[in-house]
C-alpha cells in the first residue's frame, strides 16, 4: 500500500499532506482579511465563485512568518464539511510513499502530525489535513454548516 | 435567454479593505453621531487608521419597533451590485464575525455584508462587535 502525498513548502520547511484532500493548486489568491479574526482563519478567498475560508496553515504549524499569508501558492482543499484555501511556498508534485516508510511521528513538534517520512536524515511531518480543519471547525464556534 | 441577474443595493461604511456593507433596504434612519444618545452597536475598529473625515454616525437598521443602533465613524455610500457577485459565507468564519456574504466583483473579495440577522445575539469571543453606550456630543 501507498500514500499519496503533496510536499508542500511553508517558508525554510517541507510537509506533506494527503493529496486526496487538495482540489486545486492555484497561484497567490488575492484574500479579504475579516476584521478581528482569530489569526488561524485570517480571510477570505473566491473560488469558482464560492467564499472560501482562508487558513494560516503556517501559523497553526508553528513556522516562523512574518505578518499575513502572502504566499505564491494556494492550495484549494476539502474537508468534511466544506472547502478551504491554504497559503503555501511552494508545492511539488504528488509522490506515492510506501506506507511502511511513514513512520509514526517520534516527538509532537508539529501540531496535527501523526506520521513522517525520513528522506535521508531529513524529517518531512505529515500533517493530518481532516484532523486540522475538523478542529478549527469544531472551535470557530460555527455550530452549523462548515467551512464552504 | 439567460436569466436576468438582480441588483442589490447596500449602504457602505468605511473603505476596503475595512469596508462593511449593510443592507440598503434594512436602513430604517440615519442620524449624525451628536444626535444619538443610547446603546448602539460600535461598527467602529480601534486600530483603524482614522478617515479624513471622522464624522460618525448612527444607523438604525432591522424590523420597525426592533431596530438595532449601530455606530460608524465617516461617510456613507451607496454600492449597487449584481446579486451574484453576493456570495454567502461560509459559518466557519462568517457566524463568529457575524457576517453574512462577501462582496466580489468579477471574484476578487471586495468587501463584507453585516449579518443583521445575528446582530443582537450576545457577543462572542470571535465578535468583531461591541455594544457600547454612546453620548451625544457637547
Amino acid at each position: 500500500m501507498s500514500a499519496h502525498v503533496l510536499p508542500i513548502q511553508l517558508a525554510s520547511s517541507w510537509f506533506l499532506i494527503e493529496a486526496c484532500h487538495v482540489r486545486e493548486v492555484l497561484g497567490a489568491e488575492p484574500w479579504l482579511p475579516i476584521p478581528r479574526a482569530r489569526a488561524e482563519l485570517p480571510g477570505v478567498v473566491v473560488w469558482r465563485g464560492r467564499a472560501v475560508p482562508l487558513v494560516d496553515l503556517a501559523k497553526i504549524l508553528g513556522v516562523e512568518t512574518a505578518g499575513a499569508p502572502k504566499r505564491a501558492r494556494t492550495l484549494i482543499v476539502n474537508h468534511e464539511r466544506g472547502v478551504a484555501a491554504l497559503p503555501v511556498d511552494a508545492a511539488r508534485e504528488v509522490r506515492s510513499i510506501p506506507e511502511s516508510e511513514l513512520r509514526t511521528t517520534q516527538d509532537a513538534l508539529v501540531p496535527y502530525a501523526t506520521r513522517e517520512l525520513d528522506e535521508n536524515g531529513e524529517i518531512v511531518p505529515l500533517v493530518d489535513l481532516g484532523s486540522l480543519l475538523s478542529h478549527l471547525d469544531r472551535t470557530s464556534g460555527a455550530d452549523g454548516d462548515g467551512g464552504g | 435567454m439567460a436569466a436576468a441577474d438582480p441588483q442589490l443595493k447596500f449602504v457602505v461604511v468605511g473603505a476596503p479593505p475595512r469596508a462593511l456593507a449593510i443592507s440598503a433596504e434594512s436602513v430604517r434612519r440615519v442620524l449624525p453621531g451628536h444626535d444619538f444618545s443610547g446603546v448602539a452597536l460600535d461598527l467602529t475598529l480601534e486600530d483603524e487608521a482614522p478617515a479624513p473625515d471622522s464624522s460618525e454616525h448612527v444607523l438604525f437598521v432591522g424590523p420597525a419597533g426592533a431596530a438595532v443602533a449601530l455606530r460608524i465613524r465617516g461617510e456613507l455610500e451607496l454600492l449597487t451590485v449584481r446579486s451574484s457577485e453576493v456570495l454567502p459565507l461560509p459559518a466557519l468564519v462568517g457566524r463568529p464575525a457575524r457576517l453574512s456574504h462577501v462582496i466580489a466583483p468579477r471574484g476578487v473579495p471586495l468587501m463584507f455584508v453585516l449579518d443583521l440577522s445575528r446582530l443582537d445575539e450576545s457577543p462572542t469571543a470571535g465578535s468583531p462587535w461591541q455594544a457600547r453606550s454612546v453620548q451625544p456630543e457637547i
